[in-house]
């Protein structure tokens, strides 16, 4: 249904070209809930805004593919993009007070998104807006339809926020992650609603997240980024019980209990890469605990290629060359 | 929103009071004595006295200013004894000068001030947001560099220069407009809304050059923040059109700071632009004011001070009240 | 930009003079260096005599008064002649001081034999506005009217002061006044405090224009003056325009001094002075003349007015107007050290912040060449306005020369402050350092009337009722007091002498021909000057240009502008 292949994104700046993505590769099928997993600045973002075809008549230099059930995005005019958006590829974005309007109701909101793509009289916009309120669990939709973002609490709008990204039921659904800004009560309820409409409507989700806690409990499979790249791709259990790449293996490493608390450290040593300069070989390298197994400083000097082996797929020369040891199983 | 309107107009009427206090004092104790004004190199001390009893100036200053005040509440007398004159509410008093009633002479001037600001406030809104919402969507090229350019070179135009060339060009050499007169104070008179328009334009060119500049610089600014405020990518992720997002989700939002001052300019300008007004022989509250400074005619200046200062906070309170329209969060406090 | 600006304007007014097909040519003169005499009066197209159409007169700002018992200014003198009659009239003549000819009355006044006693008889058939007749006691109700001085601030008080019970508080409060008597409905008598030989001319002040008592509004009287002229007032909103239009009551036989041409006069009160000159040079308006002071032109006008098509229409003449430098003869007490002050000032320089020599000739004395009686007069002051350096430091050598003197000026207009920088250098020269001071300049006479007078100051004077009179120019300026006492007080540098103020004392009351009294006045003026009580500075001369259609434009010596009673327009 949706194909990324070798994307690239970079953006100019004082400074030179920042290369936010560096040959991302990403597939979803479709009713296909897929975690994509990383730090900030690994390129989960700008990889979903790439696909909403949001860096359209901007500064961004962009190659690579991204074709959308048979039609290549990347190719389409911002007019015909227009179309896609919030009719086929829907966005729940990570906070949605300032992802909202803060001068128009919310009803006016999640009515616009409707008529936008469909013909139909305001009033009868409206009343979809209060059934997609209704629907995402919003008590007294009627009331609340004229109410302003302000006047709703973090949960409710981000209810509001899915209920405005849904309302035209796209097939894809790429939900940015929208937990990050909520408390932990309310986060669990959000994510049961995405997957309870997602079970109604069968669209296609991207998950973007740095919470595998969240990604286990949500998703079929997992998209590990790191520096712009997919490091790792497999369904959620191979990934939490075999992990390839040793950026996975630290990251599973420094993921709490579940039954612990969730402050989503990532104690791998060292930090992420410089976008601004990166290096030939292995992005990964310079934070990687097994480089030094590699021969021939191959890690230093070649970047790897996504080696696919079924449903697996990962970046690395010490599991390409089956250098790295055995993973261990981590979590409870 | 009513209780608060009724604070704001209680709080505008002390102020208008503490202005009117502050002109009066400030008058009192300057250094041109309007008596002595009143009369020229033959000016015996005799006769600045008797013309300090013509002007009401004779009196202690708190009799004075309580004078004035009664002028606002009801009609009140005006002159020397024997010759005494009932002046109508609203009295402002009498022009140490022309003897005028200050009332009437404001009334007079307001329409000239009023068609030099509709007209130039028309012009440069028009001109100064739409330039600066085109420099903010064409960031970094170009016609944004050329905008923000020639808007820095059109604040630092003072209007006497802009003025006096565009009089010189128009109507002096090309011969294009017609020299301004004073026998058009509106579009609904008899030289119509075009005689009105031909008669005023240089001069609201004049302002729009000086003023658009600042509206560019503001609105520029203000809108490249705008645009990059999260929900102009939810607007985007939408669908919506590129009208759409930019002028209902992005000017909407980003207008706030342009009506603040849109509204502080329009108070100011209501109250009379001097130097215009001069330039292009416009006998308005600006033109009027100074005349009145330069002789020491006191109740003009005071009049008109006030009223300057009226409008000022006037529009203080719209600008204030228009928040709640354009952003429901205010209404909530 | 200011300069681009300038170069703008004169290229503006060459297109415009270009494209203009002007109708001008004959009388027009202009004062050019080798063509004879550069301030010969010049009277655009004169000897028009048809009547008819509307002359537009462009002001910088409203009159201050129409009314005639509250006016000090020229400008409503000159607009006043057009709706109000006087005893007598002042009779404008470019380049001269005016005539002093009848009016409302049948001569010029019959004097007493002991010269207290003045003698006036109305014409027959005169009649106001509205038909009523005007009588003598409407002329003495006018005068009345100008001793309420504390309803009326700006009265004329010349004619006052020369009258007797001058304790007289006007008729709101004072009731019936003395000094004047009508015996019937056309004669006037005025008795007088001392002979005074220029009394017709007093008479011709607008004291003497009739009010009917009736129609006395007091200060709104200024709205609407009851006409007793060749017109009346047919509209006037303040501080925009005023209308006159013809009175079908005044009688033409009465009035021999007033050609009444134009069937209108239009004023527009709020024209800037830059848009006055730049539409009189470019002929915008073919009607227009203007009142302004200088004609309203500007320094940059200048080139303009050597084009020679502007210049056929540009009416030129001197003013009653002559400037001094006022030395305080109480701080600077020794009269060599004044003269040294006098001879050390570059007053060719000065002419230059004047304009230059188009907006005024240097003269040596305030006493003109068209003055009766006038004798000879002596000054060590160069004709040329040059500074006479050693001379000067001569006078001082041996002398407590003071280190430090004060320059007051008005603080309203640079060209004073700008004197005051070429006075700092002269007198440095000298070893004297000039302090600037300013002086609000609406206060500024009754500054340097009270304790607030510098030891240098400028003032001018514009010859009074009688231009034509030395004693009107001498007496005010240098004269003592009313009881001879002291020095008067519109006497600027304080001059008093036990002798020469005595001598001017007792010439106040003498009679004797007009020649007789003007030639004693220039001895005495003589004396005084040699002491150097005052530096003569810049005799003012008036360029106005006007419109292609308009006729018999001259400028009033009195007036200071164009006169407004001889103008009229071709159709």
């Amino acid at each position: 249904m949706l194909s990324v292949k070798n994307l690239s994104v970079q953006f100019p700046t004082d400074d030179g070209m920042v290369a936010a993505l560096n040959g991302m590769d990403l597939q979803l099928h479709r009713g296909e809930t897929v975690g994509l997993v990383g730090e900030s600045g690994s390129g989960k973002s700008v990889t979903s805004q790439a696909i909403m075809g949001l860096f359209k008549e901007t500064r961004a230099k962009i190659s690579g593919e991204i074709t959308f059930e048979g039609t290549d995005l990347l190719a389409l005019s911002e007019d015909r993009m227009r179309t896609f958006r919030g009719k086929k590829i829907g966005m729940i974005f990570q906070d949605p007070l300032s992802a909202m309007h803060p001068f128009y109701t919310v009803g006016s909101q999640i009515a616009e998104a409707y008529r936008v793509h469909n013909k139909v009289s305001r009033k009868a916009a409206k009343q979809v807006a209060i059934d997609m309120l209704a629907r995402v669990g919003i008590p007294d939709p009627k009331k609340r339809v004229d109410n302003y973002p302000h006047e709703f609490s973090g949960g409710m709008r981000q209810r509001a926020m899915i209920a405005m990204a849904l309302v035209c039921e796209p097939e894809l659904l790429i939900a940015d992650e929208p937990t990050t800004a909520l408390d932990v009560t309310v986060q669990a309820q959000i994510l049961d609603l995405i997957s309870e409409l997602q079970a109604e409507t069968n669209s296609a989700v991207i998950f973007v997240t740095h919470d595998l806690g969240v990604v286990a409990q949500l998703c079929q499979r997992v998209v590990v980024m790191y520096g712009g790249q997919c490091v790792e791709q497999a369904s959620v259990r191979e990934i939490f019980t075999a992990p390839s790449h040793p950026y996975t293996r630290g990251l599973m490493a420094s993921m709490p209990h579940l039954s612990g608390e969730d402050d989503r450290l990532t104690p791998i040593p060292g930090s992420p890469p410089a976008l601004l300069d990166l290096p030939s070989g292995c992005i990964f390298a310079d934070r990687c605990e097994f480089a030094a197994l590699v021969p021939d400083n191959r890690c230093q000097n070649e970047r790897p290629q996504l080696l696919v082996t079924g449903e697996h797929a990962a970046r690395c020369h010490g599991h390409e060359m089956s250098l790295l040891p055995k993973t261990i199983k981590v979590g409870a | 929103m009513i209780g608060f309107l009724f604070r704001r107009l209680g709080a505008m009427l002390i102020l208008l009071l503490v202005v009117s206090f502050i002109t009066f004092t400030l008058f009192q104790f300057g250094p041109a004595d309007p008596a002595a004004a009143s009369c020229g190199q033959e000016c015996t001390p005799e006769r600045v006295e008797q013309a300090r009893i013509a002007l009401g100036l004779d009196k202690p200053f708190f009799v004075q200013y309580l004078a004035f005040l009664s002028g606002l509440v009801g009609p009140r007398m005006l002159g020397a004894p024997g010759a005494e004159q009932v002046c109508a509410w609203p009295c402002l008093g009498k022009s140490f000068q022309t003897n005028e009633n200050v009332t009437d002479m404001i009334a007079n001037a307001l329409p000239y001030t009023v068609s030099l600001t509709v007209g130039a406030v028309v012009l440069w809104t028009v001109v100064g947001v739409g330039m600066g919402l085109f420099a903010a969507l064409r960031k970094g090229k170009l016609a944004d560099r050329l905008i923000v350019g020639a808007a820095s070179f059109g604040v630092s135009l003072p209007i006497p220069v802009t003025g006096l060339v565009l009089l010189l060009v128009f109507v002096g050499t090309l011969g294009w407009l017609p020299f301004t007169t004073n026998a058009i104070r509106s579009p609904f008179g008899e030289a119509g809304f075009f005689g009105w328009t031909t008669n005023y334009l240089l001069a609201w060119i004049a302002l729009a050059v000086l003023f658009s500049a600042q509206y560019v610089r503001i609105t520029r600014n203000n809108m490249i923040e705008t645009f990059s405020e999260d929900f102009m990518r939810t607007a985007r992720a939408k669908g919506l059109s590129r009208g759409t997002i930019v002028f209902k989700h992005g000017v909407r939002a980003g207008i706030t700071p342009i009506v603040t001052m849109l509204g502080l300019d329009l108070g100011a300008m209501l109250g009379g632009a001097v130097l215009t007004e001069q330039i292009f022989s416009v006998p308005g509250l600006g033109f009027t004011a100074v005349r009145a400074a330069t002789s020491g005619d006191l109740p003009v200046t005071m009049a008109i001070t006030m009223l300057a200062a009226f409008f000022i906070i006037l529009f203080n309170v719209i600008v204030d009240v228009s928040y709640a329209f354009i952003d429901p969060r205010v209404r909530v406090n | 930009m200011k300069m681009r600006a300038t170069k703008m304007l004169a290229a503006a007014a060459v297109v415009a003079f270009g494209l203009t097909a002007c109708g001008g040519g004959g009388a027009a003169k202009a004062p050019s260096a080798g063509q004879g005499d550069p301030y010969a009066p010049v009277i655009v197209e004169q000897g028009f005599s048809e009547k008819g159409g509307t002359v537009n007169v462009l002001m910088s700002s409203d009159f201050a008064t129409l009314d005639p018992g509250n006016s000090n200014y020229v400008q409503t003198a000159n607009v006043g002649q057009l709706y109000y009659r006087t005893l007598t009239m002042a009779k404008e003549t470019a380049g001269q001081p005016p005539e002093i000819v009848p009016d409302l009355a049948t001569d010029t006044g019959q004097v007493s034999e002991d010269g207290l006693t003045w003698t006036f008889t109305l014409k027959d058939g005169l009649k106001y506005e509205d038909g009523s007749p005007i009588t003598a006691q409407d002329v003495k109700y006018g005068v009345e009217r100008t001793y309420a001085r504390d309803v009326y601030t700006q009265a004329p008080q010349e004619l006052n002061s020369a009258l007797s019970h001058d304790d007289y508080k006007g008729p709101y409060k004072g009731g019936d006044f003395k000094a004047i008597e009508t015996p019937d409905e056309k004669t006037i008598i005025f008795h007088l405090k001392q002979p005074f030989a220029e009394f017709p001319a007093l008479v011709s002040r607008s004291n003497t224009a009739p009010v009917p008592e009736a129609k006395d509004t007091k200060q709104d009287y200024t709205n609407h003056p009851v006409s007793s002229g060749p017109y009346k007032i047919k509209s006037y909103d303040r501080g925009r325009e005023l209308v006159l239009e013809r009175n079908d009551q005044w009688d033409p036989a009465t009035d021999p001094n007033r050609p009444a041409l134009p069937d209108e006069f239009r004023f527009s009160l709020s024209t800037s002075q830059s848009t006055i000159s730049q539409k009189l040079i470019s002929d915008a308006d073919p009607n227009a003349i203007t009142l302004d002071s200088n004609g309203a032109l500007q320094a940059s006008d200048a080139a303009s007015l050597n084009d020679e098509k502007i210049s056929a229409r540009t009416a030129g003449g001197f003013l009653g107007c002559i400037d001094t430098l006022n030395l305080n003869t109480e701080t600077i007490s020794d009269p060599e050290i004044r003269k040294a002050i006098a001879l050390s000032i570059d007053r060719s320089a000065i002419q230059v912040q004047y304009g230059g020599a188009r907006f005024g000739q240097l003269v040596n004395s305030q006493l003109t060449e068209k003055m009766v009686g006038l004798t000879e007069q002596v000054s060590d002051l160069d004709p040329t306005g040059k500074p006479k350096l050693d001379e000067a430091k001569a006078l001082l050598e041996g002398k407590d020369v003071p280190k430090e003197l004060v320059y007051g000026y008005a603080n309203s207009t640079e060209r004073y402050k700008n004197i005051g920088t070429v006075l700092q250098q002269n007198l440095k020269e000298l070893g004297i350092t000039l302090e600037l001071r300013p002086i609000p300049a609406a206060n500024y006479y009754t500054t340097l009337a009270g304790d607030g007078m510098p030891d240098i100051a400028r003032a001018g004077w514009c010859g009074g009722a009688d231009s034509s009179s030395a004693r009107m120019t001498v007496d005010p300026n240098l004269g003592p007091s009313l009881d001879g006492k002291t020095y008067g007080f519109s006497n600027i540098p304080r001059f008093y002498d036990e002798e020469l103020s005595k001598r001017m004392y007792e010439l106040r009351g003498a009679t004797g021909t007009a020649e007789e009294l003007g030639a004693q006045w220039s001895d005495v003026y003589n004396e005084v000057m040699a002491t150097y009580p005052l530096i003569p500075t810049i005799h003012s001369y008036t360029n106005s240009v006007v419109g292609s259609n308009i006729r018999n434009a001259q400028v009033g010596y009195f007036f200071g502008a164009i006169d407004l009673n001889t103008v009229g327009v071709e159709q």
